[in-house]
């Protein structure tokens, strides 16, 4: 059994040989060598300049720290994209789906190894961060509560151009599994309340889905948040892979609610380990309690719910941990 | 009263027309307006805090009716001062230098106002400077940091450092949050307070200033 058979049978439950580093089998030249970036994200994301405000595709102001992680969006007054959602129509501008060369990422993963590795696209700001990219975050989430109808309109021409991009994505590359991102919530609970959710995002998010799964293709959700309220939802949509499950989600009980209709990567707990002087027998018990605590109930991989560690060294230990401990876990 | 229990209504229903309405006609009606902001508005926020706390209510809601507070408080702000009415407290709140996330900040912006303290919001990237220059431009009561990264929470510990240099440490509370911040490393950098979310940072600061 090779590292990606091992892969899909631990999200399906069906008799892995172990557990190791959540994307061992994933092939990749952004973020670990973990995603591929098709050009049509590269052009839509913009221009990433260190410490300068910078616009996307969809004119989000964004600021990329010097030693941060990622890019935020740095949304003011002034800046907002959207400021009158009744307006959406005549100011939202779609970035371009085609003119791209897709030569150079499509000779990359031509060259991945399929019967032994993976390709998985990096398809971030899903309906709701979008929205909320556009016109900042308040103002977002008091939209959706005064003005539902219209947010469904405009999510609903978000997934129109998400799913325009994954068509290509998916014509393109031929993946294997889509990486989808949305944050749905933070630690504390999901942000929109479900009803809300349930009516705006799910019917949009599902054709999403629809698109991605009628092409053979697995699709993964990243929401590193609590998505306790929605996760028979999120199963019932066709979402294969919550990738993010935060520990402060009660995963457990998640997996005896979907009993394996959703497989789960995440549990670690990022808090606890992901420090710059965070102890390697700290790192050691976290991932062996993730371990320990739900690879039990199957479909599960333990991750770090935001993707990889920050920090080198803890990156070094935590995939240590997993390859000895998870190794013969299944044997024991 | 029930037009104050109207008014707390309609705020946690985030309807900002009929609170508005009804500040006026509380106002036209000679209600103090010292008690029209507290067992009317004040109130009502209360109600959604302790709601979002217990999860019975999620953040737009809280949004809503904190929107639906401002204008009232609008309405009665010049009643307020002409009264000589004093804000509970004042509160100096920031996302800290090298971190320009805001959603959990501005939270805790929106609970302590809605616990009636005037606050004054240094946005995000705030350098440990600027904390302290506003601590003492606007003689607050209490500090509030916010850092959401872990590359960035070390920042708080400068602030810390900042206002003891400035004399200002045993002036005040330094209150710390973020989504990686814990009881640990709050003790470790020597702030005052931490709280796990919004509507216990503002149930905090107002034990702290009551």
């Amino acid at each position: 059994m090779n590292k990606k058979e091992n892969w899909i049978r631990l999200i399906k439950n069906d008799n892995p040989g172990w557990i190791g580093t959540p994307w061992e089998p994933f092939k990749g030249y952004f973020f670990g060598d973990v995603f591929v970036l098709g050009p049509i994200q590269a052009a839509a994301g913009g221009k990433r300049i260190e410490d300068v405000p910078y616009k996307d595709g969809w004119g989000t102001t964004w600021m990329f720290k010097k030693g941060d992680p990622g890019a935020t969006p740095y949304i003011t007054e002034e800046n907002k994209v959207l400021k009158d959602i009744t307006k959406w129509k005549e100011t939202v501008v779609f970035p371009a789906l085609d003119g791209f060369d897709w030569t150079t990422v499509k000779e990359f993963v031509d060259l991945v190894d399929r019967s032994e590795y993976m390709v998985m696209p990096f398809i971030p700001g899903g309906l709701f961060e979008r929205s909320h990219f556009l016109m900042g975050f308040e103002d977002a989430l008091c939209n959706y509560m005064v003005e539902p109808e219209i947010m469904y309109e405009l999510t609903g021409a978000i997934a129109d151009w998400k799913i325009g991009q994954l068509e290509r994505v998916i014509k393109y590359l031929k993946p294997d599994v889509i990486h989808f991102h949305d944050d749905w919530g933070d630690k504390s609970n999901v942000f929109l309340p479900p009803d809300l959710w349930r009516k705006i995002i799910k019917p949009h998010h599902k054709r999403i889905v629809d698109v991605v799964k009628s092409n053979g293709v697995l699709f993964m959700h990243h929401s590193d948040t609590i998505c306790e309220p929605i996760v028979e939802d999120m199963a019932e949509i066709g979402i294969d892979i919550w990738q993010g499950a935060i520990p402060q989600n009660d995963i457990v009980a998640i997996q005896k609610r979907l009993n394996g209709r959703m497989a789960i990567m995440g549990g670690i707990d990022a808090q606890v380990i992901d420090w710059p002087e965070a102890d390697e027998e700290t790192i050691r018990i976290e991932v062996r309690r993730c371990i320990d605590t739900y690879c039990p109930q199957g479909c599960f991989i333990p991750c770090i719910p935001n993707i990889l560690p920050i920090y080198p060294e803890v990156r070094r230990i935590y995939e240590d941990e997993l390859i000895n401990y998870g190794k013969d876990f299944f044997k024991r | 009263m029930v037009i104050l229990q109207e008014i707390s209504e309609y705020l946690q229903q985030g309807r900002a027309p009929n609170v508005k309405e009804l500040v006026q006609q509380a106002l036209k009606d000679g209600i103090e307006p010292k008690v029209i902001l507290e067992e009317g508005m004040l109130q009502g926020m209360d109600i959604i805090g302790g709601k979002f706390k217990r999860n019975e209510v999620f953040v737009p809601e809280v949004l809503i009716a904190a929107r639906a507070m401002n204008a009232g408080v609008e309405i009665l702000k010049p009643y307020l001062v002409s009264s000589g009415v004093e804000p509970k407290g004042t509160v100096v709140i920031g996302t800290v230098m090298g971190d320009l996330h805001d959603i959990g900040k501005n939270l805790v912006k929106i609970m302590i106002e809605g616990k009636g303290f005037n606050v004054i919001d240094l946005g995000v990237d705030v350098s440990s400077e600027k904390f302290a220059e506003a601590a003492i431009e606007h003689n607050a009561d209490i500090v509030c940091c916010s850092a959401l990264l872990t590359t960035t929470m070390n920042e708080m510990k400068n602030v810390v450092v900042m206002l003891e240099e400035k004399g200002l440490r045993d002036k005040l509370i330094i209150m710390v949050g973020g989504a990686p911040v814990t009881q640990t490393f709050c003790d470790s950098i020597g702030a005052d307070c931490y709280t796990q979310d919004a509507a216990s940072a503002a149930e905090a600061a107002s034990a702290f200033c009551s």
